[in-house]
């Protein structure tokens, strides 16, 4: 992992007001072509990182390093590779689209048409740019959000809840848009959200955080693996466990019910040598553990809400 | 790496786009149009009027004032001054008060440079930042590549350029207006500055200068220009401190308001005079009128409004380069 390209590294952040410690230690880093999702509760500081990771608050202790270049020393170097959108995507409501795009344009040095054409019509917008911002719906507001984001080809791309406002079909359309930006292009795409669905479809890989700390960081594929459980219901438990403990697996017995971290092959096998031993199974069932009880058991129950 | 006259065209954009300007001319342009035509009603009646015995008559009117002990210090002193400058020009045989274009333009800067274009410029300068916190775009603006004191020098650049066409335009449009009621003609016509007041309360002529209306109109523009380029630095730094336009707008009002009303409720606190509302009529003082305290010269008008403005930027560049963004 150490070998892997970065694009985006933090380390030790810390945000201390007054003495409240906001954000607490926070380290992770980024790779050109994933989507990494940054999970919590409201409140637990995934704004304020991401505040930080953009150049809006100053970090207490920490660093910042984006595309090798020091937030703080190379602040324009560092924030050319990246777009954004913190919270909620708020534009100038008295301008076009366009002229939003055109805005944000000229702060990177000069407009250049075919790049407003192309931003437009990657999030679908091209046939709303000359409307007021103001007669735009929360999802498009969103959209021409992305698509300001986009505007320079960054590296990096810092999302905050960009499903917020958005129908199922946008967010599906959003999804794929995210996907196909990492994939194709090889972003880096870093994204919020207090919605576990939502990571789950949208991310590669997640770091669930909250009060300030990040719990643990990880592949969001391994993190479903490692949580998917056999459940058998047999007449005879003990005799069925004495077979799954020879599998090398450890149960855990509820009256006729057995529960064991296993996959579908070995399952199959077990069945079939359970029957073999003359063991009747009434019941199988392969449970799968969502990342929301992953995260209500990781954050100690708390609402997530 | 980012080229700041494309900022400053984003903040003239948006400066436009917000209609702050329009609204600005639209009260200029009101407002002036009111006057000229109540100047044009003033000549018809004029027309039929000795303007010797006018002059006479305010004179005697200031003398009588004057013997009344209700009278303090400063009010006393200034009465004073304007009564000396009244017998110079019945010396002279002119008359001070012949409504003209070209007058009217050059009082223009005198009346309103004193409360309506502060007014103005505060309301085009006081929400330039804190717009950007009440809807949100900060996050944007300051997520760009550029660093946050070249956005407030663009945002400062924009609004030194829009406090120059207000009072340009303001200029312009006080001689059209007045133009097409009263005699275009006469920049030509001698004015008299420079009036002193000696430290007895005497009127001093040895400083009187005479000069081309025209000349004496520059000179006014200049220096009303200065002022109102202090009171939109001021005005920015208000922008940065307050998050709410409303509020940043609302205290550059009164402290506009409150200078003023402060110099004439408490004459004798002469520590107000560093107050920059003091220092901030420099066309009324050019052309004459005696400063509400003491010691107030011209140039140190001047230099006391250029402190001011140092330190309103300097305070402005500081919060704003360093404070944290939060939602």
């Amino acid at each position: 992992m150490t070998l892997e390209q970065t694009t985006l590294v933090a380390e030790n952040l810390t945000k201390v007001i007054g003495n409240r410690t906001i954000v607490d230690g926070v380290s992770f880093e980024l790779h050109p072509g994933e989507v990494f999702g940054f999970l919590g509760p409201n409140g637990a500081g995934k704004t304020t990182t991401i505040r930080m990771l953009v150049g809006l608050i100053r970090p207490t202790k920490g660093s910042i390093r984006i595309c090798g270049h020091d937030l703080v020393r190379e602040f324009e170097k560092a924030l050319s590779c990246v777009g954004c959108i913190v919270e909620t995507p708020d534009l100038y409501r008295f301008m076009t689209g366009r002229e939003n795009l055109e805005h944000f344009a000229r702060m990177l040095g000069k407009v250049q048409h075919e790049e407003i054409e192309r931003v437009a019509s990657l999030v679908a917008l091209t046939n709303r740019l000359e409307d007021k911002v103001r007669t735009y719906s929360l999802g498009m507001r969103q959209r021409l959000g992305i698509a300001q984001a986009l505007l320079g080809k960054p590296k990096v791309l810092i999302l905050d809840e960009p499903a917020n406002g958005l129908d199922p079909a946008g967010i599906r359309e959003i999804r794929a848009l995210l996907r196909s930006l990492a994939a194709d292009k090889g972003m880096s795409i870093l994204v919020s959200s207090h919605l576990l669905a939502e990571i789950e479809l949208m991310c590669d890989r997640v770091a669930i955080i909250h009060r300030g700390r990040i719990l643990r960081t990880g592949r969001v594929a391994d993190l479903i693996a490692a949580n998917r459980e056999m459940e058998l219901t047999v007449d005879r438990p003990d005799a069925a466990a004495e077979l799954v403990r020879g599998l090398g697996m450890s149960p855990v017995l509820y009256d006729h019910t057995l529960r064991f971290p296993a996959g579908r092959e070995e399952t199959a096998e077990l069945i079939a040598a359970l029957t073999a031993a003359g063991v009747k199974v009434y019941r199988a069932q392969l449970h799968q553990r969502t990342l929301e009880e992953m995260f209500l058991e990781a954050t100690g129950g708390e609402t997530v809400l | 790496m980012t080229n700041f006259a494309l900022l400053v065209e984003n903040e003239t954009i948006k400066m436009i786009r917000r209609r702050r300007f329009a609204i600005v001319l639209a009260i200029l342009l009101s407002i002036l149009s009111v006057i000229a035509y109540s100047q044009y009603r003033q000549l018809e009646r004029r027309a039929n009027r000795d303007w010797r015995a006018e002059v006479q008559q305010q004179i005697t009117r200031y003398e009588n004032m004057l013997r009344r002990d209700s009278v303090n210090a400063s009010w006393a002193r200034s009465l004073r001054a304007e009564k000396a400058r009244l017998q110079f020009y019945l010396d002279h045989d002119i008359d001070p008060e012949r409504p003209t274009a070209p007058l009217f333009a050059r009082t223009f800067a005198n009346a309103a440079g004193f409360l309506l274009l502060p007014l103005l410029i505060a309301v085009l300068g006081s929400d330039i930042v804190s717009a950007e916190n009440a809807e949100g775009t900060d996050k944007l603006l300051l997520t760009r590549p550029v660093r946050r004191w070249k956005i407030l020098a663009s945002k400062l650049m924009s609004l030194y350029i829009f406090t120059t066409l207000t009072l340009l335009i303001g200029g312009l449009l006080a001689y059209g207006v007045s133009a097409i009621v009263l005699e275009p003609r006469g920049w030509e016509a001698p004015v008299f500055s420079g009036f002193q007041v000696s430290e007895r309360g005497n009127l001093s002529f040895e400083a009187v200068r005479q000069l081309p209306l025209w000349k004496d109109a520059l000179i006014a523009y200049g220096l009303e220009w200065f002022a109102l380029i202090v009171v939109a630095s001021i005005s920015i730094m208000l922008s940065v401190l307050f998050k709410s336009s409303a509020a940043s707008i609302g205290a550059m009002l009164s402290a506009l308001i409150g200078g003023t009303i402060l110099t004439r409720i408490s004459p004798d606190w002469t520590a107000a005079k560093y107050l920059f509302v003091s220092a901030l009529p420099l066309p009324d003082y050019y052309s004459g009128q005696a400063p509400p305290y003491d010691g107030m010269s011209l140039l140190f008008c001047i230099a006391l409004l250029a402190v001011w403005a140092v330190g309103a930027l300097a305070v402005a560049f500081t919060v704003f380069t360093r404070r944290d963004v939060f939602g």
